[in-house]
């Protein structure tokens, strides 16, 4: 798989050379393949909103570089210019940015930058309010109108209608309510599944990156803690717990299952994978199966 | 009963009831989770409770005071406190203890009194040393305590929260979780708490789950819990322990729906596989 963005020893200090400098990202690198689920987890702090910032051109490094598709993205202007529109960027609690007086104008806002042609811009606005499962009849609504849920929906579609080949969302489940939060996650499943468009998830939520992610870019204090599957990183339970992270509910069992000599497999992270575990040791004839 | 609702109605709009007849009875030192989809009226019922809200049918009493009663609301406000999801939202003051201050300093609490009541409430939250800090410099865990601080110190029965949590990280969140049971379990404060993490609410000494205005479920935890199939049909879920017991339930194995701690059950598991070669 080829990397869409590489970071290379990338550094950001806040506040340089005053009292209140404070270095969020140190000489981090890592690189984002084309197509995959990429969950990044740290605790607050950490600098995964810094570095986020970073992926599609909102800062400037102090020192390192941020390539897209193999160029540096501030190699001149124009391939910036490009860049913040192939690198979508929903920041936490988007619904706070929705502005214009009806749906369809919010959505429409980005590809209008892009100075696409008014057909265009309409079928993607069909396009992306279709694609977080907004009905047609919504478009001539005000998004003030709207639900939490739907208000979260129309923010996302604005940024799907620039139809970025990667797109980065902060916390985009914050704060909804459980249904809210399935239906946001099947979307950036489904986005991902048909559009082939990478995507950046980054959250505290331990259960929801167990669930959808491919790969996951674990921070701690400005620097990488550690990068792997998500069965690679929630095995190493206890560096997670030092890093004032959380683990989901189904490794902390299976952990504590592990301490009382029962065989199951530390890589375990989903109830359902708990649950085969359990079943098969059940059906084997407990803990010398 | 500390807290009581009689039929309880509330409208936005005339002709589309929020809130539809509720009768809600809860005794002192109760602490109650709030759990129900967005829009099912949690947080409309919640701002009764303080007299934000006015029912626009029935009544709300807060210690026995009718809510409607615009000579007792200086009263009713001082007994049941209120905290809101975003912590930027509610701090007033530049340093921390000038924020805590605020309320009692407006219920015209007199000095001595009032650095006491001050101090007390920042020890009681866990932010004594922070005390001379700029609130904006905090995390929001750290915000969010000192916006409890705010209430505890006008030394209230009962304080309500409002998805006090949705806003934090993990660490934030366990702090504001610790720091509401223990102002239940020390100071016997009764604590409303209104979530969308199922989780959170197995804290609780009880829970209410709301729907289309109306309270579809009222138990303990466990009680609650055990429905699965009730709860998503409410467009909510169960606590992962809760989920993975239902799981093994229905491929044929034991399972302890009761069990809805992790430590429970990791102990259930290891009891039935043991039990399986025994």
């Amino acid at each position: 798989m080829d990397n869409i963005i590489e970071v290379l020893n990338l550094t950001h200090t806040y506040g340089a050379d005053t009292p209140f400098e404070h270095t969020a990202i140190e000489d981090m690198s890592f690189e984002i393949k084309q197509g995959e689920i990429l969950g990044l987890i740290g605790h607050t702090g950490s600098g995964k909103s810094t570095l986020i910032q970073h992926l599609n051109g909102l800062l400037k490094p102090d020192s390192g570089m941020v390539k897209f598709c193999g160029r540096d993205i501030w190699d001149d202007k124009q391939f910036t210019r490009e860049v913040r529109f192939s690198v979508g960027l929903v920041f936490q609690y988007p619904e706070y940015q929705l502005f214009e007086e009806t749906v369809e104008r919010d959505i429409a806002f980005g590809p209008t930058n892009m100075k696409l042609s008014e057909d265009e811009i309409r079928e993607r606005v069909l396009y992306a309010a279709r694609s977080v499962g907004l009905d047609d009849s919504i478009l001539l609504k005000s998004p003030f109108e709207l639900s939490g849920g739907q208000k979260r929906r129309v923010a996302l579609a604005g940024v799907i209608a620039m139809k970025p080949k990667v797109l980065i969302l902060d916390e985009p489940t914050a704060g909804l309510d459980p249904e809210g939060r399935e239906e946001i996650l099947n979307y950036i499943k489904n986005y991902n599944k048909e559009t082939g468009a990478t995507i950046v998830f980054v959250t505290h939520s331990m259960e929801d990156i167990a669930r959808v992610v491919d790969r996951i870019v674990v921070l701690e204090k400005s620097k990488i803690l550690m990068t792997g599957t998500p069965k690679e990183v929630f095995s190493r339970t206890e560096d997670l717990i030092r890093a004032g992270l959380t683990i989901p509910v189904a490794a902390e069992i299976a952990g504590k299952l592990a301490k009382k000599g029962i065989p199951v497999s530390p890589a375990i992270y989903t109830i359902e994978q708990l649950a085969d575990a359990i079943s098969t040791l059940y059906a084997g004839g407990g803990k010398n199966a | 009963m500390i807290l009581k609702t009689e039929n309880l109605e509330y409208s936005y709009t005339e002709g589309k009831p929020t809130l539809k007849g509720l009768n809600i009875e809860i005794p002192e030192g109760q602490y109650v989770a709030i759990l129900g989809h967005n829009g099912s009226g949690k947080s409309t019922l919640l701002k009764h409770f303080n007299a934000i809200l006015l029912p626009t049918g029935g009544k709300v009493y807060v210690s026995g005071m009718d809510t409607s009663n615009e000579e007792l609301l200086f009263e009713i406000r001082t007994r049941c406190g209120m905290v809101f999801q975003n912590p930027d939202n509610q701090i007033v003051a530049t340093i921390t203890e000038e924020d805590v201050a605020f309320g009692p300093e407006n219920l015209g609490v007199p000095n001595p009194e009032l650095r006491a009541r001050v101090d007390e409430a920042l020890k009681t939250v866990g932010m004594y040393e922070f005390r001379s800090h700029a609130p904006h410099m905090l995390s929001g865990g750290q915000k969010q305590r000192i916006a409890i601080a705010g209430i505890i110190a006008m030394r209230p029965s009962c304080i309500a929260l409002d998805e006090p949590t949705a806003m934090l990280d993990p660490i934030g969140r366990r702090d504001v979780l610790d720091t509401i049971a223990k102002l239940n379990r020390e100071e016997n404060i009764t604590v409303l708490l209104i979530t969308h993490h199922m989780e959170e609410a197995l804290f609780a000494d009880r829970v209410i789950v709301m729907d289309e205005g109306t309270v579809a479920l009222d138990g303990t935890p466990c009680e609650i819990f055990a429905q699965v199939e009730k709860m998503e049909s409410l467009g909510l879920t169960v606590p992962n322990t809760v989920k993975l017991m239902h799981t093994l339930q229905s491929r044929g194995l034991p399972a302890d729906l009761n069990a809805v701690t992790t430590d429970k059950a990791a102990d259930f598991i290891a009891r039935i596989l043991e039990d399986k070669i025994g």
